[in-house]
Order: C-alpha cells, then sequence, then structure tokens
C-alpha cells in the first residue's frame, strides 16, 4: 500500500461506482472504514484512502460514504453518469 | 427472649410470661405486667435487682448469679448458665438433661469451658433446690419417649431449601433481618459447589444474581425492604429480559431505616407495584419456617418455568421464630427448568411469541445468538420501538400471569371448620397467633392466604362470600392484604385488626378481639 | 471461523456520521474475528447510552442492561460460565457516574472481564450534559456556566482500585484498538480499556483533531508493571499531554480463582440438581 500523500483525489472503478475520498475535506473520523474496512483504510495522514482492487457490495459502499460526517466520499454511478452520493 | 413449650404443638409466641429470668432490672420493669399468677422469676440475689413489686403474686428464686458463676471459675456470662440450672430446678426439671446439652453445644470450645459452665448450671440447680423447695413446679419431668423435631427458624428453611433446590448462584447485601440466610449460604457454597458472593450493595446483587442467572444459572438475591427498594430496577429488568430470579424478602418495621430488628406486613403493596411499567411478577407470602422451606424450593421452579422474577416474601417473625418442626421433607420435590434449548438453531428467537406466553430459553456458550434486552424488543431481541413488537411483546410477557394462575398458584388454605362464627383473613407470621388463639375457638376457621401474585380471587371470592363475619388482621397500619382483597374480589373486610408496633400480634390480642366480636352478637 | 457475515445483525448503526463508536464497533468486530469469538464462547453486556445500542449491530450474545449496571451483570455472568470471554461496553456517564461503586469494586475484585469505556467526556445519548470525565470549565447544558467540578481520571481510579491492566486508545485507531482489545482479553483479571472518542454532536471540543493533535504512545521503555510510575502516568492529561498505550498490566488472582468450587470446570457445566441437606437439617436438632 503507498501511503505517500497524493497531489490529487484518486478515483477508483469498484464495480458500477467510481469512488473518490475528498482529501481536504477528510478529518479521519473513520467511520467509513468501519463499514467498509475492505474498501477504506486510514493512511500514515489520518486520512480514508480507497484500497487497491477490493470490492464490497454497492449498498456497504453507499452505506460508508454515507456515515461520513463531512460527505468527502463521493460516489459516481458510471452506468448513468449521474453523482449518486452526496446527492 | 421468649421460650414457649408445651405438650401440644405451640404455634407462637404469647404474651404471659409463666417464667422470668432477669438478668437486669429492665427485665423485671418491662415484664411484670405480662407475669402470670404465681409466675416463678429467678433474678440476681446480691444486691442488684428489685423485684420486690412482684412478690404478692410470683414466686421468688433470688440466686447470686455473678457468684455462683465466679466460684465455678468463669467469667460473669457463665451467669446465664447458673440461671439455667437454678430455673430447671425450680420447675421439676432433669439437671442431667442440660449438662448433655451444654457438651453438645459448648464442646467445640474446649472441654475446660464445658466443665466450667456444667459447674456452673449445678450450682444453680442445688442453690436452688437447697433454699427454696417448696416454691417448686413440676412442669419439666422427662418423657418417656419424645418425637424428635427440628427446631428451625425460616433463614435456616430459606437456606437450606434454596441449596436443596438446586441453588447455583447468589449474590447478596447484608441486612437485618435476612443476614442469616447469607451467612448460612457462605458457609456452605464450597460443600455444595455453589456460587455466593457478598456484593458491594444491593444494587449489584441483584443484577449480578440476573447476569448468573442469564448465563444459566439458579440465581437468587435476598433483602429487606429498604434493599428491595434499591432493587427495584433491577426487578424490572429480570422481567422485562424475562431472566429468572428468586428474591427472598424479609419485611421489617418501615419506613427508611424503620425498626431494624422489629417486624411488619409493609412491603406487600411495594413487592406488587414497583418498578416503572407493568410486568409479570410471582410473589408468595410465607407463614412459618415450612412454609419459608417448601416455597423457596417451589420458587426456583417458578422463576424458571416462568423466566420472571419470584418474589418470596417473610417478616421478620417467621425469619427469626424459632419453632419446632418434623424434619422437612423434600422426597418428592423435583427441579423443573422449564422451557430449555437444547441445540443450536441458524435464527434462534429469544423472545418468540406463544400461547403461554413463555419463550424457549437458549443459554450463551450453546451457540445460539441469545440476547436480554432492557429496552423493548422484537422477537429476537433487538431493540425496538414498533406498535407492533410492542404489542406482541408486552402481552405475551403478560400472559405468563394468566398460564401461572391456571396451572400453578395455589388455593389458600382454610384452618378450622367449614362453617364458622367469624372467618379470620390474614397472612404471613399471623399464622401462629391466630391458630394459636383458635385453640380456645373451635368454632371459628382462618383462611391463610400465600398466593399474593397471580391472586386466587375466585377461591376467595368464594370463601368470604359464605362466610358470617369477616375479621382481618395484619400488621400494618393500612390494611395492605384487605386492600388487595377488595381490588380483586369487590369484598371489603370492614372489621380490621391492625398492629404494627413492631411486635408480633399475641394470640391473647386476638381472644380479646374475638370475644368483644362474640359479646357484640 | 468468524466473518464480518456471521457477526453482522440486519441493522445498520444509528449513531451520528462520524461518531467514535463506528471504529469501536469496527475495532471490536476485528478482534472477534481475529480471536475467534463466536456464540461458543462470548457473550458482552453493555450499559445504557449510544454506546449501549451495540447489541443491535454485532451477532454476539449479548445483554443490554440497565444505566450503570453493566459491569455486575458481567461480573454474575463470568463467575457463572468463566468460559466465556466477557466483556462490558460502558461509557464515561454509565461507568464513571450511575456505575462508579460497581466500577471500583469490579476493579478491587479483579473480576476477569474486559471494560470497554467510551469515553467522549459528555453525556451523548440524553444531549449533552456535562459527565464525570468532563474538564473543569467547560459550558455544557447541564453546566452552562462552565463545569464546578474537577473530572476523574479514569485509569488512575480503576488502578488505585485494583483493576491489573489498564490502557487508553483513541477509537479511530481501529487498528491499534484491536490489538488492544485482544490482549485485554487475553489478561486473566480486570482490564480496562479507556477508548477516547469524538461526539461529533455534543462535544465540540474533543474532535479528531483533538485527538490526534495531543495524544502521544507511550514509548517502548515504558514499564507497564510499575504501579507507580502507572499511577503518575494516569494523572497526566493534557495539551499535546494524553498518554496512550498499556499503562499497567499485573498478574494477580481474579474473582473467580478464588472459588475452588468452580476451579475444574464452570459453573453452569453442571446442571442444577436436588442437593442431599440431611447433614444441614440434622444440626438443627
Amino acid at each position: 500500500m503507498d501511503n505517500s500523500t497524493p497531489t490529487t483525489d484518486k478515483e477508483v472503478q469498484i464495480g458500477k461506482y467510481k469512488v473518490k475520498v475528498v482529501r481536504s475535506l477528510c478529518i479521519g473520523a473513520a467511520t467509513c472504514v468501519a463499514v467498509s474496512p475492505n474498501i477504506f483504510q486510514l493512511d500514515n495522514e489520518n486520512k480514508a484512502v480507497i484500497q487497491e482492487n477490493a470490492t464490497d457490495a454497492e449498498a456497504n459502499i453507499l452505506m460508508a460514504a454515507q456515515s461520513c460526517p463531512t460527505k468527502a466520499i463521493v460516489i459516481i454511478d458510471t452506468e448513468t453518469g449521474m453523482q449518486v452520493w452526496p446527492a | 427472649m421468649q421460650t414457649v413449650f408445651s405438650e401440644s404443638p405451640v404455634y407462637s409466641a404469647i404474651k404471659s410470661v409463666d417464667f422470668l429470668v432477669a438478668l437486669n432490672q429492665e427485665t423485671v420493669d418491662l415484664h411484670k405486667e405480662e407475669l402470670t399468677q404465681g409466675a416463678g422469676i429467678v433474678f440476681e440475689d446480691e444486691g442488684k435487682i428489685d423485684a420486690s413489686s412482684c412478690k404478692d403474686n410470683c414466686r421468688l428464686f433470688p440466686v447470686p448469679l455473678k457468684r455462683l458463676a465466679s466460684e465455678s471459675g468463669g467469667q460473669e456470662i457463665v451467669s446465664n448458665n447458673v440461671a439455667l440450672g437454678a430455673s430447671l430446678a425450680a420447675m421439676g426439671g432433669d439437671l442431667e438433661l442440660l449438662l448433655n446439652l451444654i457438651t453438645e453445644d459448648l464442646s467445640s470450645k474446649g472441654e475446660e469451658i464445658v466443665k466450667i459452665n456444667q459447674t456452673a448450671a449445678k450450682a444453680g440447680y442445688d442453690y436452688v433446690k437447697e433454699n427454696f423447695s417448696d416454691k417448686f413446679e413440676p412442669i419439666l419431668a422427662p418423657h418417656e419417649t419424645i418425637d424428635k423435631n427440628m427446631v428451625v427458624n425460616g433463614t435456616d428453611a430459606v437456606a437450606f431449601g434454596a441449596i436443596a433446590a438446586g441453588l447455583q448462584f447468589a449474590a447478596i447485601y447484608p441486612m437485618s433481618p435476612t443476614s442469616n440466610i447469607l451467612h448460612h449460604l457462605a458457609a456452605n457454597q464450597r460443600k455444595y459447589g455453589y456460587v455466593f458472593k457478598q456484593a458491594e450493595d444491593e444494587i449489584s446483587a441483584i443484577n449480578m444474581s440476573i447476569g448468573a442467572s442469564f448465563a444459566g444459572a439458579r440465581s437468587m438475591t435476598t433483602t429487606s425492604g429498604g434493599g428491595f427498594c434499591l432493587m427495584t430496577e433491577g426487578y424490572g429488568l429480570a422481567g422485562q429480559t424475562e431472566i429468572p430470579l428468586v428474591i427472598v424478602e424479609g419485611m421489617r418495621g418501615g419506613p427508611g431505616t424503620g425498626l431494624p430488628t422489629w417486624s411488619e406486613q409493609g412491603d406487600m403493596r411495594m413487592i406488587l407495584h414497583s418498578h416503572q411499567g407493568e410486568f409479570p411478577r410471582i410473589i408468595l407470602a410465607a407463614g412459618d419456617s415450612k412454609e419459608a422451606f417448601e416455597l423457596t424450593m417451589k420458587a426456583f421452579n417458578l422463576a424458571d418455568k416462568y423466566q420472571t422474577p419470584v418474589v418470596l416474601l417473610m417478616d421478620k417473625n417467621v425469619l427469626d421464630d424459632e419453632q419446632t418442626f418434623p424434619k422437612f421433607d423434600y422426597e418428592n420435590y423435583q427441579i423443573n427448568r422449564g422451557k430449555i434449548v437444547t441445540k443450536t438453531e441458524s435464527q434462534y428467537i429469544r423472545y418468540e411469541v406463544t400461547d403461554d406466553g413463555i419463550s424457549p430459553r437458549s443459554f450463551p456458550g450453546l451457540g445460539n445468538h441469545v440476547m436480554a434486552n432492557s429496552d423493548e424488543h422484537n422477537s429476537y431481541g433487538f431493540s425496538s420501538e414498533t406498535i407492533e413488537d410492542r404489542n406482541e411483546q408486552m402481552s405475551k410477557r403478560l400472559r405468563k400471569l394468566d398460564t401461572c394462575a391456571k396451572e400453578d398458584m395455589e388455593q389458600p388454605v382454610l384452618y378450622g371448620p367449614e362453617d364458622a362464627d367469624i372467618t379470620i383473613v390474614s397472612w404471613g407470621s399471623n399464622k401462629g397467633s391466630i391458630l394459636e388463639a383458635l385453640k380456645d375457638f373451635p368454632n371459628l376457621n382462618y383462611f391463610h392466604i400465600s398466593w399474593i401474585n397471580p391472586f386466587p380471587a375466585q377461591a376467595v371470592f368464594e370463601r368470604l362470600s359464605k362466610s358470617k363475619y369477616l375479621l382481618n388482621i395484619e400488621c400494618n397500619s393500612t390494611a395492605q392484604m384487605a386492600g388487595i382483597i377488595r381490588e380483586k374480589t369487590g369484598i371489603d373486610i370492614l372489621d380490621r385488626l391492625l398492629k404494627n408496633d413492631g411486635r408480633p400480634i399475641f394470640p391473647e390480642e386476638i381472644k380479646a378481639k374475638i370475644n368483644s366480636i362474640l359479646n357484640r352478637k | 471461523m468468524i466473518t464480518q457475515a456471521d457477526l453482522s445483525t440486519p441493522y445498520f448503526p444509528n449513531w451520528c456520521p462520524g461518531c467514535g463508536n463506528f471504529g469501536i464497533w469496527a475495532a471490536f468486530k476485528n478482534a472477534a474475528i481475529a480471536s475467534g469469538w463466536d456464540n461458543t464462547n462470548t457473550a458482552f453486556v453493555a450499559g445504557i447510552g449510544c454506546h449501549g445500542h451495540m447489541v443491535n449491530f454485532v451477532k454476539l450474545t449479548s445483554f443490554e442492561g440497565l444505566h450503570g449496571r453493566a459491569i455486575p451483570v458481567a461480573s454474575g455472568i463470568k463467575l457463572s460460565n468463566h468460559r466465556l470471554n466477557v466483556f462490558v461496553f460502558t461509557g464515561d456517564g454509565d461507568c464513571l457516574g450511575e456505575g462508579g461503586n460497581h466500577f471500583i469494586h469490579a476493579c478491587r475484585r479483579n473480576h476477569n472481564i474486559t471494560v470497554l469505556l467510551h469515553n467522549n467526556n459528555i453525556y451523548g445519548l440524553t444531549t449533552g450534559q456535562t459527565s464525570p470525565t468532563t474538564r473543569k470549565d467547560y459550558k455544557s447544558k447541564s453546566t452552562p456556566d462552565g463545569n464546578p467540578d474537577e473530572p476523574f481520571k479514569a485509569l488512575n481510579l480503576a488502578i488505585a482500585a485494583g483493576a491489573t491492566f489498564a490502557a487508553r486508545v483513541y477509537s479511530n485507531d481501529i487498528a491499534g484498538l484491536s490489538e488492544m482489545i485482544i490482549k485485554a482479553n487475553k489478561h486473566n483479571g480486570m482490564s480496562v480499556i479507556e477508548i477516547l472518542q469524538p461526539c461529533i454532536t455534543w462535544n465540540k471540543e474533543c474532535t479528531p483533531a483533538f485527538f490526534t493533535d495531543n495524544t502521544y504512545k507511550l514509548p517502548d521503555t515504558y514499564d507497564p508493571s510499575n504501579i507507580v510510575s502507572a499511577l503518575e502516568k494516569t494523572l497526566e492529561f493534557g495539551e499535546k499531554k494524553i498518554p496512550v498505550g498499556l499503562f499497567y498490566k499485573v498478574e494477580k488472582p481474579t474473582a473467580e480463582s478464588e472459588f475452588p468450587q468452580i476451579d475444574e470446570k464452570p459453573l453452569v457445566d453442571t446442571p442444577p440438581n436436588k442437593k442431599d441437606i440431611q447433614n444441614l437439617l440434622q444440626n438443627l436438632y
């Protein structure tokens, strides 16, 4: 796992979702880690990062995003092109 | 301390005194009005006690108790046995029997102590024989054969009954008048394999006992009224989480700290009603040591079967009074644990809704996901606030009482003839005094109530409806039992003999009341 | 073999987004999976507070009790079946307010249970009153003029009362907390883990940033077997001075070990049977 600080927020394709953590909003609450530990972990700056090649049920990924207190997780449905969360 | 003995059964303490042993002046002053005509008084001769006020009606036996004690080689406390020996002589008893009893009782303290006390007893005996032979009353002449009986009090009965019933866990905080139950349970745990824990307070005691029961252990706690006040939250917790629990409540004078070492029948309402909201509670009341033994054993089966708290109420007199009984028989007692789950299930439903209200109970560790939830919950046990779950669970829990009324509730017992001029209605230790009083009134009967909840309303209604005259006797100030009877049957017992000074109600007081009713008619 | 699915209930937590309880929930489940805690060998008791809802979100045998009374229930469970791993989920109000007496006596007796003390320095469920661990002068709904009372130092209290394992972890250090929970459960005796957690809704001071800024790990050179240094270290709580890690761990007889009648096997392994009490009755003659 590469824990160095990225310059842009990374987008990862998981199933039909494109998932991104907006680092500037992330406060390290770790709620997403609690809900979907396969997908989300905290890096050495205490910010959430998305794990490569990880999977989880779509509903769970959505719940993880919804549980974020700062709405730092953005989910786009690549089939429709619509942003699913934040709504 | 009073001992009443007779060749015929003795049911209670009585007010009058036929023989007084006074080790201090206060004893004479307090009890002289109770002395019968010709009563005997043994008292310290050398200067201390003045019994002259009794000399006209009583046989006085002044004995140098302390001197004889010290001459026997003992401390002042040995005057007890000097006085016993003296009393024995005055009543025509056999010294040998007393000497044997001293050996039995004091042998654990060593041969020297036994000898000193025997010498003291003999000294008292000889002194009275030498000086007062004209005043003897030979009422203690030995018998050829006697039935061997136990001398047992309520605390013995509860503790031993619990052990016999398979007690596995008890957490108790000491409180008069129930502490002796704790002592018994503490002393016997290793021998009988159960765990006794002295908790830091009553709240811990009941919660620990509930935890143990949740884990599958037959569990109990004991306390008095003030301690029960602290347990009220736990009481309802057991009801809400449907966890079996036996609680023994020994009533003493209230309110507040009250009369710690005296009696009252003041907690029936509290046990019936305490805790917020409504849950099924089974409440029994014992009238003497034998009932205490039997009801304790029964309480464990009821608690397990109905998965709810069972309170056994006893007043201080039942707990402390030593009474003779033939050996308690528990041969026919069988342990009944109720509906127990013995297999793992893919989706175990802890609070399954059933016709009788009782859900199958799985113990932790078997492999099922077992929940106990003080929140209102659904049938799995998860917290729920829905209308459906609330109604379903509440009525399921309360339904258990209906089942209990049908399957296990017992009817009150009638002592005396079917047809009577007066029917006395009462509960608890009043039983003994009432039976004692009724020895003089064979035309009266006594209706003894020991199931408080569920309440045998039908049986009570039928008996009271056909009674010619009703008398309620209670040792409280507000006639709690009479109130419950009225609530459940519509019958208001108007004549109430209420006594609430901490002392037992005496047969003499009951007889006086009965006579005043009969003379009125 | 336990999986996340085995531990899932039909209910998603109703804690506020960002609540430290999510971290504690995740850490506990991870510890359960790593250790094989399941319904044959584990039970937990929760008190009343936001922490109390844990029973609805973890599919392990559990008891949600009364406010402040989780510890005695857990003690009763452990004494009756000491084969079970027994955990207590409690909060700063539940454990140190309502349940204070039970806490100190359980520590004194060294009951072999693990206490997860959710400490968010506020009363959350009842909407924001000052708790026994809220700092002095804090302004809340119940202390609008500033908290007049000094807070407890929970671990200091635990050690002084007799607990034999005392640790502090931050709720969002999920891996670290998991590890500590496993360690605490392995320890034979009263294990107290004070879990510092944010309360996003009611405590605006103790934010995640507050904890990451002001906590520091106890150094590798720290000796947790020394009670004096443990008592000193657990008094430390201030700006940049909140130590986390294992403060104290010693071996002492547990409350359960004082009962020889359960040496051989747990109490409930033998079903209750009618006892022969002839000897007891004989003594009454």
